[in-house]
């Protein structure tokens, strides 16, 4: 620690105003099977140090992965060259709090390697299946992270938090009369417990198992239910216009919308970052701010977006203790523990009424769709729905439309939430959808 | 960065309990980004990572550490337990290490010009002044900047001691325009291996003023229509599309998991006689270029695909052995803290006899696509879809008025069957291609051609 108070003092004796430093630190476990058998085995250690130099109204960064002296005295130098070509910024730095959390993982690092290793063949085994329709499945792989994070200021602040989480995830094809047919499950979380619960073989295996024989739709409107992994999906192009940054610069679809209905008044979205227990979970953001939990929309309605210290300055907001930030980056906006609130509707319920309708279970190309426009057309593939029933698949399409329609045009909201990684959401029933097919 | 002599007695400890095969990765990347946003230059970025990425495999079986710390003591430790982790009775000779340095011939231009950190920030400050001069329906504009310098030494177990030095450019310009409650963005980029000198030849002035005329356009364009329908690529549009229907899928280290619609078609018809598909990393200045793989292999031209026949796959070490086929140069990684993977350096469709003009001509009704954008691919089915940003509406064999938001939707195989005319003219894109988790910097390209029908999925 004292060579950080030393580049700090460094850093000061040299003319800057303000200096931040900010340590990731972490140790990797990922392990990848095949046929029962260890096929990648990776083990790291790493650490990256971000040098954040404040002088006048002007900030810059610069990173590095080594912490001795002379290095962090580089990178101070290196960021006084380069603050000289910036333009003046409102910048704020926390001050005067210092805070020591652990996110307690323990079950993780304690959970033997012979287990983790039984549980991937099991879900190995789960997704070759068995009989006529065997899959060949692709890898099966585990992996761990423990992490540690510093943040450090001339201003007072000194916060470190430390945790872990772990991960499974699974990709397998069916072939059947030369075609194949792919299926892929994963689950993320701080909670080995329920990772080994996961069954994530078989979920794998049905996906692919379902979409046997599947062919193509007509071109049309649909009522079409969405499982909660395309829900997210869709979150996470939304959440682009939840992002105070894009607010500000005017790259939002929620611009000058607060306090506005946005969407149907069915739908409640929350950022909990203090969540205990979720993988999205922090005790403070990368600008050392405590986490809260922050209502974006409540029944449909725009209550505000997510901030860090500068953009809520420069837009007269408080900090929602978003700031978002790598070892290698300035501090920008993101979410922590995103989510869609779940519903009454059970899905039996939801398909019961459903005909000549579609079940999305994937969706393809979502890198693609236009965050700032909402504008989207991507690949779908799932299940057609005749009277209520499920009666085999399809894929080859595009659903098209604007992202705030899709997300107005709800009829129901299921009771089935589900989080693989730091996003969740339910099923949705959603009208008009529009699909190009033949 | 690391003496001979310790790479060696790393590289001694790592086979010294019988692997097949072992190598050292030591690399490190200085990076510089600069972002002009909202009229300032509110981005500047430095840094650089170093460290060293160990592998050993064990008859298939890969085990694999990097770390930071470059010191003797730390580079043992982690290449005896890398080691330790298996016995096997592989008995590899005692390899004899002769540095071979990279060729400079493949970078855009072999003198250096790194440009200084001014001269950087003041394009970006006067192609922001241009931009906005004049600005029409222009809200917001992004500019950046990044280069990246790479160093690599790789070292394996047989016998391969290299250097390469990968400097490469890149430039990107976002527009976002808005008219009445219409909003659009536009994009383009530029980018080479290669340093600033390369940014300095390139004319930025009217890679601006095209985003602003993509922009206003589009904000004028009307819905794409949905349904299937014939489509033409323009050369120009860039080579997504070949990227996506068929390069994926002949990255060997998919096809021997048996997870490629191309697998165990060596020598079958997987394509129209009239497409000839080529990987080449030895394309001066291209963006995927470079003198070796990441795994010391030397780049070259590899023909995946000749008149319709399926030739061979790209390959990376560990994929070849087990396909047995020979090693293309396409061991590519991110970094030092990565596993190689087979991937894409430069991939295009040659051209072919046809006439651009005859083929516009050919078409009643269809969709003419002069820009792509993103796409994705499920190598197992051969499913892709990818993104039009720029594309027009063919009436009686004539341009007519542009769409937006489109999407071409299609089966791999099914669509470079079905191409039944390849224009003599040609065009390149680049990107940075995602797989597994890693980026990597890549081009495409290809001719003018036409797919008969194709599934269109718009707005309208």
């Amino acid at each position: 620690m004292k060579n950080l108070s030393d580049a700090i003092d460094y850093g000061l004796s040299k003319g800057c105003n303000d200096i931040e430093i900010y340590i990731e630190k972490s140790d990797d476990l990922s392990i990848e099977i095949r046929a029962g058998k260890i096929d990648k085995y990776q083990e790291s250690k790493s650490q990256g140090i971000g040098v954040r130099v404040i002088k006048g109204n002007k900030q810059s960064l610069v990173y590095g992965t080594s912490d001795n002296t002379p290095d962090l005295q580089k990178s101070i130098n290196d960021a006084i060259e380069i603050i000289e070509f910036m333009d003046e910024d409102d910048i704020i730095l926390n001050g005067n709090e210092e805070f020591q959390g652990n996110i307690d993982s323990s079950k993780i690092l304690e959970t033997k390697f012979e287990d983790k290793i039984e549980y991937l063949i099991d879900q190995e085994k789960n997704g070759i299946g068995e009989g006529d329709n065997k899959a060949l499945v692709e890898s099966t792989s585990y992996e761990e992270n423990k992490y540690s994070k510093l943040i450090i200021n001339s201003k007072g602040l000194l916060k470190q938090e430390t945790g872990a989480y772990c991960g499974s995830s699974i990709s397998l094809a069916i072939n059947k009369g030369g075609i194949n047919e792919t299926g892929y499950a994963y689950y993320y979380t701080r909670d080995m417990d329920k990772l080994l619960k996961q069954r994530l073989g078989i979920e794998a295996y049905e996906k692919a198992y379902e979409m046997i024989g599947a062919g193509i739709v007509n071109s049309k409107k649909y009522v079409a239910l969405f499982t909660p992994d395309v829900i997210v999906d869709l979150l996470r192009l939304l959440s682009y216009s939840f992002n105070g940054e894009n607010i500000y610069k005017g790259k939002s679809l929620f611009k000058d919308k607060l306090g506005e209905k946005v969407v149907s008044d069915k739908i409640n979205i929350v950022d909990n970052g203090i969540e205990k227990g979720a993988l999205g979970f922090s005790y403070f953001d990368g600008e050392g701010i405590n986490t809260v939990e922050n209502r974006i929309i409540d029944k449909g309605v725009f209550l505000g977006g997510l901030y860090n210290l500068s953009i809520a300055k420069k837009t007269g907001l408080k900090t929602t203790g978003n700031a978002s930030r790598s070892y290698a980056s300035l501090p920008s906006v993101g979410y922590h523990n995103l989510y869609i609130e779940n519903g009454q509707t059970k899905i039996d319920d939801m398909l019961k009424d459903l005909n000549d309708g579609i079940l999305i279970k994937e969706l393809m190309g979502l890198h693609m769709a236009n965050p700032i426009t909402g504008d989207f057309s991507l690949g779908a593939s799932g299940l057609k729905v005749n009277n209520g029933k499920l009666s085999g698949g399809f894929r080859g399409v595009t659903i098209s439309g604007n992202i705030l329609d899709i997300f107005s045009n709800i009829l129901a909201v299921g009771n089935d939430f589900q989080r693989r990684t730091s996003v969740g959401a339910p099923s949705l029933l959603i009208q008009d959808v529009i699909v190009s097919g033949s | 960065m690391i003496e001979k002599i310790i790479l060696e007695k790393t590289m001694e400890k790592l086979i010294s309990k019988g692997c097949e095969f072992a190598d050292i990765y030591l690399e490190s990347k200085s990076t510089l980004g600069l972002v002009l946003d909202n009229n300032k230059i509110e981005r500047i970025t430095r840094g650089c990572r170093l460290g060293a990425g160990l592998r050993v495999i064990y008859d298939g079986r890969t085990y694999f550490a990097f770390t930071e710390d470059l010191s003797e003591k730390a580079l043992f430790k982690i290449a005896s337990d890398l080691a330790n982790k298996e016995n096997g009775n592989n008995i590899l000779k005692e390899p004899v290490f002769n540095l071979i340095d990279g060729l400079t011939d493949y970078r855009y231009s072999s003198s250096i010009e790194k440009g200084s950190l001014k001269e950087k920030a003041n394009l970006l400050l006067h192609l922001n002044e241009l931009a906005w001069k004049d600005k029409g329906s222009l809200t917001q504009l992004t500019l950046s900047y990044g280069d990246v310098d790479q160093e690599v030494y790789i070292m394996n177990s047989n016998g391969v001691y290299v250097h390469d030095i990968r400097p490469r450019s890149k430039a990107i310009i976002q527009g976002v325009f808005q008219k009445d409650n219409q909003v659009q963005s536009a994009y383009d980029v530029v980018g080479a291996l290669g340093d600033y000198g390369f940014i300095k030849t390139r004319n930025m002035d009217e890679l601006v003023l095209g985003v602003k005329i993509k922009g206003e356009n589009l904000l004028k364009a009307k819905e794409a229509p949905s349904g299937t329908m014939p489509v033409i690529i323009s050369g120009e549009a860039g080579g997504t599309m070949v990227h996506e229907a068929c390069g994926h899928g002949l990255e060997a280290d998919i096809v021997k998991k048996g997870m490629s619609v191309y697998g165990n078609k060596i020598g079958n018809k997987v394509a129209s006689d009239l497409i000839t598909v080529v990987d080449d990393g030895t394309i001066k200045g291209r963006y995927g270029s470079s003198s070796f793989d990441d795994e010391g292999t030397q780049t070259k031209e590899n023909i995946l695909i000749e008149n319709g026949i399926l030739k061979r796959y790209m390959s990376d070490l560990e994929s070849a052995k087990e396909l047995k086929i020979a090693p293309s140069g396409n061991g590519r990684r991110e970094g030092y803290h990565a596993i190689p993977i087979t991937r894409m350096t430069n991939t295009y469709i040659r051209r072919g006899a046809s006439n651009k003009d005859d083929i516009v001509a050919s078409v009643n009704n269809g969709l003419f696509v002069k820009h792509m954008g993103g796409g994705q691919v499920n190598t197992a089915t051969g499913d892709f879809v990818f993104e039009v940003s720029e594309g027009y509406l063919i009436k009686n064999g004539k341009i007519e008025e542009q769409v937006r938001g489109a999407t071409l939707i299609g089966n791999g195989p099914e669509v470079l069957n079905k191409i039944d005319m390849v224009a003599n003219d040609f065009g390149y894109s680049l990107g940075t291609c995602g797989k597994d988790g890693q980026g990597a910097p890549v081009a495409d390209g290809q001719p003018t051609l036409r797919i008969p029908s194709l599934v269109v999925g718009g707005t309208n």
